[in-house]
């Protein structure tokens, strides 16, 4: 489940941010260089990860990742919170 | 010049009462304007939100309501109300239609009526229910105001640039009297949906009359609204002339852009400061002059922590501050016009509204709150609004002199 949702939320970056999955790993910063995820990017990200995963991020989780591992992290322990 | 134009006549139709007045009054004794949605169901439309501060309009209003959007519908009883309260009426030779103006603002338009007409065969009225200038245009038709008519669509700031646009009008001598306002209505399911998304609205849904809480720590986003007022600004020399008595004078105005972000202000609020900065100036006043401040306060976390900044930043020691809001929600364009009719008031009773809900004070908001209704001696109060796409806005007024 855990390997699944990793995957979706990698395929919502790279559809939503128009990059390749493999230019991006989990070290990476959301708002860094590679990503350049400005601040309605990331909302759309959240939306994305609601629609496709049932998990509602807030305003202040959001604020809180980091990177693309922290997002994976945080849905992880949503769903298995569920 | 600052000084020459007043206020002399005020309307409004808000989630806290169908008159200035009734909004006035039910502000002053802490009554919200919120609870659950009661237009359509919020849940099957797959809001997260189900509270807004629903308006109420008058069982009888000057326009027939399937000719006219919503939002004109508002903005035309507002004026209605305010041409009253001014002592005009257009019938008289006072009222020479071609120096009357109006300049009344919609963030939107008629979103309702979009969204009632996309399944429809449409109507040939359809485009002249939802245009964003029809509020303004229906105020000149029914009244016959035949001067300048603008209709300022900058989102949230819109109603407070409809005073400045007012205000210059009548400082130019294109207008003696315009009729300055803003109107919206908003509740429809995208609507609503739309400030979802952006995780701009309060998901309090259990305590609607406690969710919009500006400057609380505890805030989680702005309690959507609709209404609309009207206020009549005059050149002082035409009020002379017709014996009446000002309520207040709009002294300045200024107005900036961010230029950084649509929705993310910059986090030194440059944009906000320089625009109160210039409403200052333009009213010739000095910031330690300023009694105070109704501010812009929707209740959203990066919204109010931005104000904050930018009031810190202006004034050595920040006056008191309301965020009228807390109890009628964020009407959006029409909230500047409100918000400016409860700034007359406020220098007309010598009397601060509340901020609801402020319960917690949120550190990084670091302004000193009015919590309870007060009188107070307010001689120059400030009323701030900013918008998305990154637009600021801020008018001055004194009492009447």
């Amino acid at each position: 489940m855990q390997s699944t949702a990793a995957d979706q939320i990698e395929s919502i970056i790279s559809n939503r941010l128009h990059v390749e999955e493999s230019g991006f790993d989990d070290e990476t910063v959301i708002t860094g260089e590679k990503l350049d995820a400005e601040s309605l990017d990331i909302v759309e990200i959240a939306e994305a990860i609601d629609g496709e995963l049932g998990v509602y991020l807030t305003v202040d989780d959001i604020e809180e990742m980091q990177t693309v591992g922290d997002l994976k992290s945080f849905v992880a322990s949503e769903l298995e919170g569920n | 010049m600052a000084g020459d134009v007043v206020v002399t006549g005020l309307g409004a139709v808000t989630p806290l009462g169908t008159t200035a007045d009734e909004s006035w009054d039910a502000l002053m004794a802490t009554e919200s304007g919120a609870g659950p949605i009661t237009r359509f169901d919020p849940a099957d439309a797959n809001c997260r939100s189900h509270i807004a501060c629903e308006a109420t309009l008058p069982d009888e209003t000057p326009v027939e309501s399937d000719r006219v959007g919503r939002y004109a519908e508002l903005a035309v009883t507002a004026a209605d109300e305010a041409i009253a309260d001014a002592g005009f009426d257009p019938a008289d030779p006072d009222w020479v239609s071609a120096q009357v103006g109006t300049s009344i603002a919609s963030s939107i338009g008629g979103l309702p009526e979009v969204e009632d007409t996309i399944e429809d065969r449409v109507s040939p009225r359809f485009v002249v229910r939802y245009l964003s200038n029809l509020a303004s245009s229906q105020v000149s038709i029914v009244f016959g105001a035949e001067g300048p008519n603008r209709a300022a669509s900058t989102a949230c700031a819109a109603g407070v640039h409809a005073m400045a646009d007012a205000m210059r009008e009548v400082r130019r001598g294109t207008a003696d009297v315009m009729l300055a306002g803003g109107s919206e209505s908003i509740l429809s399911p995208h609507g609503i949906r739309g400030f979802d998304a952006m995780r701009a609205l309060s998901t309090r849904n259990d305590q609607p009359e406690r969710a919009s809480r500006p400057f609380d720590a505890d805030r989680d986003g702005f309690v959507i609204a609709e209404g609309a007022a009207v206020l009549v600004l005059e050149s002082r020399a035409h009020a002379e002339n017709r014996g009446v008595t000002p309520i207040a004078t709009v002294e300045g105005a200024g107005r900036s852009a961010d230029g950084v972000h649509p929705t993310r202000p910059p986090d030194d609020a440059d944009g906000l400061v320089r625009c109160i900065e210039r409403a200052l100036t333009d009213a010739d006043v000095d910031p330690d002059a300023v009694d105070h401040v109704n501010a812009h306060a929707t209740s959203t976390p990066r919204g109010d922590q931005h104000e904050a900044t930018a009031l810190n930043r202006v004034f050595d020691e920040c006056p008191p501050v309301t965020g009228t809001k807390s109890l009628t929600g964020h009407t959006l364009g029409a909230s500047g016009a409100i918000e400016s009719v409860f700034t007359a008031q406020t220098l007309r009773d010598g009397r601060l509204p509340p901020t609801a809900n402020h319960e917690t004070p949120d550190p990084d908001c670091d302004v000193p709150v009015v919590t309870e209704p007060q009188t107070a001696d307010v001689d120059v109060a400030l009323n701030v609004a900013a918008g998305f796409g990154g637009t600021n806005g801020a008018v001055v007024f004194t009492g009447a002199k």
